[in-house]
């Protein structure tokens, strides 16, 4: 079945690439979606632009849709409308419900370009490949930590220390870490993943989040809370409220911004080690809808691949702030040399390999609301660390299909 | 003709205007002119108010349309997540609580502004800017505001010995916050309707009440409030509404619905359930039923009391 896909999939890139021939003086327009902000869009003109040099016929149009939100909708919409556009870029939740529209793009990558793909960002069905990501590292204030954890218990130790109550008046002044429980249940997710625990069971039929490996990471979280800063705010809007923080990589800017206007310096490191070394990634993938036309498909595959490249993606990483999403772009040149250059993303560079993203349950959106709210009410007191999980671990039952 | 005959419209006689072609010819311009709006009115809102109830009875998404038919399984939902209910009970909080004061205030405001006070006019103008300032950039400072280290309202109550207040990261503090920015974002604005009733209060009256020997609040009480009354009434109506829909309030403040989702409004709930994370079309149109439907019945309740209360010179 799956030789036979291939053989209909080289056929299909054989018809196309005779009928480019064909018509190549003929030009194709890629509509590519996105949600990029004008400060990536230098970014993006300048990739499509060497992407015409190799292809004169094909441009691409970068098709501004607002917000992630906004963009969600408009691409449930134009599915529901028929009016897909060439490509898109999509959070792995919004997949399942739109993956009938999608092209399977197995069939048009080797092995080794699978085997290229950062594991963590691949997917059974492959429907989309990884673009823009970014992963969990720890930011910590140099001025207060001089030497960043390595350990679970090195962070709970240097957490404890570095909450103060520095003028005596009975209100700290600076705590030891910042959580975000509700906004960003990621931190407690990259905990999880180290101590080997996960959600849900592989084929997605049962929850595990209360296993073994599942309590221990929340004891572990749970356990931080009289020594971090819990708010829903950004954690680098209060600089110097907080000695450190597990937060995303692509925010090192606004990080280092802040701490320069307070006096202060900011660094990252990767994440302490529990079990094993791990990381969370975000960020978005792209689709290729396969009712847009065999052309724009066929242009749509060779930009895909074009943007994959070891030098662009390290290149997109470069100037954006994400970082490559191959194991090929992180040994690249342009990425390596920009490492030596720029140590803050020498950590977030490392943990890349071992890093990994969010289910693409289509329920996940809710799933991590209820994890959101666990991490929430456990850290504020609200709930027992055992009450919180046991009405997590109901909602999250409910919400398997 | 017995009321009910009088309800029975098919049974009255024709009115005579009807019988006139110039009245047809006149009626038919009118409703050409009003025909844009009205279509405006019936894709934007009459229809939408109308899928809002077939959705809430039907298990939809945006790539599942016209979706399956699943009778009051919303509703039973809706009702059953102790979500709903929070949410409900901090919407009725905020109504209860900064709507008379809001009103109360925005009386004290307009008597005042009534008064022949030197610098009157910028005194009016800077009570009303806090309506006209962009909603979003008003909440933007009054977060830096709120903020537990460095906001000023911090560093106001530390001169009386108040210890800093974690007013966007406790839950028992997240209403509060809301309440204020709210009070303070419209006190002024039904500061100035009030005052234009104010100015349009016969002047006979009080000459009158002078002439009595009324006292300054005597007058207040027992003619300018009641003659305020149509206007009072006016604001109460809105305000009612607006509060029970707030959410942009609470979404910028919080950067979602507070603390322990203690800032929770019922239109925050609704937005969570139809448009953030995995989109639930239906509860979200069942739960705007609800509100559209507690809306209502408050709204009637209030024309009621009007009927008695409000008078009109």
């Amino acid at each position: 079945m799956k030789l036979r896909k291939t053989l209909i999939a080289l056929g299909l890139l054989a018809v196309l690439a005779i009928g480019f021939a064909a018509t190549a003086a003929e030009p194709i327009t890629i509509e590519f979606w996105h949600r990029f902000s004008e400060r990536h869009n230098e970014t993006l003109e300048q990739l499509s632009t060497w992407f015409n040099w190799l292809y004169p016929n094909i441009n691409v149009e970068w098709v501004y849709q607002g917000s992630y939100s906004a963009l969600q909708q408009s691409i449930n919409g134009a599915v529901v409308a028929g009016e897909v556009p060439t490509m898109t870029i999509f959070y792995e939740d919004w997949i399942p419900a739109v993956a009938d529209a999608l092209l399977p793009l197995e069939p048009f990558f080797s092995t080794t370009e699978l085997a290229d793909i950062i594991p963590g960002l691949l997917y059974k069905d492959l429907l989309t490949v990884p673009f823009n990501k970014s992963i969990m590292v720890l930011y910590y204030i140099e001025d207060y930590v001089p030497v960043p954890p390595t350990t679970w218990q090195e962070f709970y130790d240097l957490c404890v220390a570095n909450t103060v109550d520095e003028d005596g008046d009975g209100q700290i002044d600076r705590y030891g870490t910042g959580l975000r429980p509700a906004a960003n249940p990621e931190q407690f997710l990259a905990l999880l993943e180290q101590n080997n625990g996960t959600i849900l069971n592989e084929d997605w039929t049962a929850v595990t989040l209360d296993n073994e490996a599942g309590v221990e990471a929340l004891e572990f979280y749970a356990s931080l809370a009289p020594y971090a800063w819990i708010t829903s705010e950004y954690l680098n809007s209060n600089i110097g409220y907080v000695a450190m923080a597990i937060d995303t990589s692509a925010g090192f800017y606004y990080w280092d911004t802040a701490a320069k206007e307070a006096g202060l310096t900011v660094k990252a490191a990767p994440l302490p080690v529990g079990k094993k070394a791990a990381s969370f990634i975000q960020g978005t993938n792209i689709g290729i809808f396969k009712d847009a036309p065999a052309e724009e498909i066929a242009a749509g595959l060779l930009f895909l691949k074009f943007l994959l490249e070891a030098d662009n993606t390290a290149y997109w990483a470069v100037r954006t702030g994400y970082l490559p999403v191959t194991l090929s772009g992180l040994e690249s040149t342009v990425w390596t040399d920009y490492v030596a250059a720029n140590p803050e993303v020498v950590a977030s560079s490392e943990m890349m390999p071992v890093g990994v993203s969010s289910l693409a349950h289509p329920n996940y959106g809710d799933m991590r609301a209820a994890l959101g709210t666990m991490c929430e009410e456990i850290l504020l007191g609200a709930e027992t660390l055992e009450d919180a999980l046991a009405i997590a671990v109901f909602e999250l039952e409910s919400l398997l299909e | 003709m017995s009321r009910l005959d009088k309800l029975a419209f098919w049974k009255r006689p024709i009115p005579d205007e009807w019988r006139s072609p110039t009245f047809w010819k006149d009626t038919t311009w009118a409703y050409i002119y009003v025909a844009p709006a009205l279509i405006i009115l019936a894709i934007f809102t009459f229809y939408p108010f109308f899928q809002a109830f077939r959705l809430s009875l039907y298990k939809v998404s945006f790539t599942n349309f016209p979706g399956q038919f699943i009778g009051l399984d919303h509703f039973r939902y809706i009702f059953g997540d102790k979500y709903f209910w929070r949410a409900l009970w901090h919407t009725l909080v905020i109504v209860g609580v900064s709507v008379p004061v809001t009103l109360f205030l925005a009386l004290l405001v307009a008597n005042l502004l009534n008064k022949p006070l030197r610098l009157r006019t910028f005194a009016r103008t800077s009570f009303f800017l806090s309506y006209i300032t962009p909603m979003v950039a008003v909440i933007m400072v009054w977060r830096l505001m709120y903020n537990e280290s460095y906001g000023v309202l911090n560093y106001f109550l530390s001169l009386f010995g108040i210890h800093r207040i974690a007013w966007l990261n406790d839950p028992q503090y997240a209403l509060p916050s809301v309440i204020i920015l709210s009070v303070w974002r419209y006190v002024g604005y039904q500061a100035i309707i009030l005052l234009a009733g104010m100015q349009g209060i016969d002047q006979m009256y009080y000459e009158a009440a002078r002439i009595d020997g009324a006292s300054g609040f005597q007058v207040w009480r027992k003619i300018t409030v009641p003659l305020l009354t149509p206007q009072i009434f006016f604001l109460l109506i809105i305000s009612m509404i607006g509060s029970f829909k707030i959410f942009t309030e609470v979404y910028v403040l919080f950067n979602g619905p507070g603390p322990l989702k203690a800032a929770e409004t019922l239109v925050y709930y609704i937005m969570r359930q139809g448009f953030f994370g995995t989109q639930h079309l239906g509860r979200a149109a069942a739960a705007s039923i609800v509100l559209f439907a507690i809306i209502f019945v408050v709204t009637l309740l209030q024309m009621q009391v009007a009927k008695r209360r409000v008078h009109y010179q």
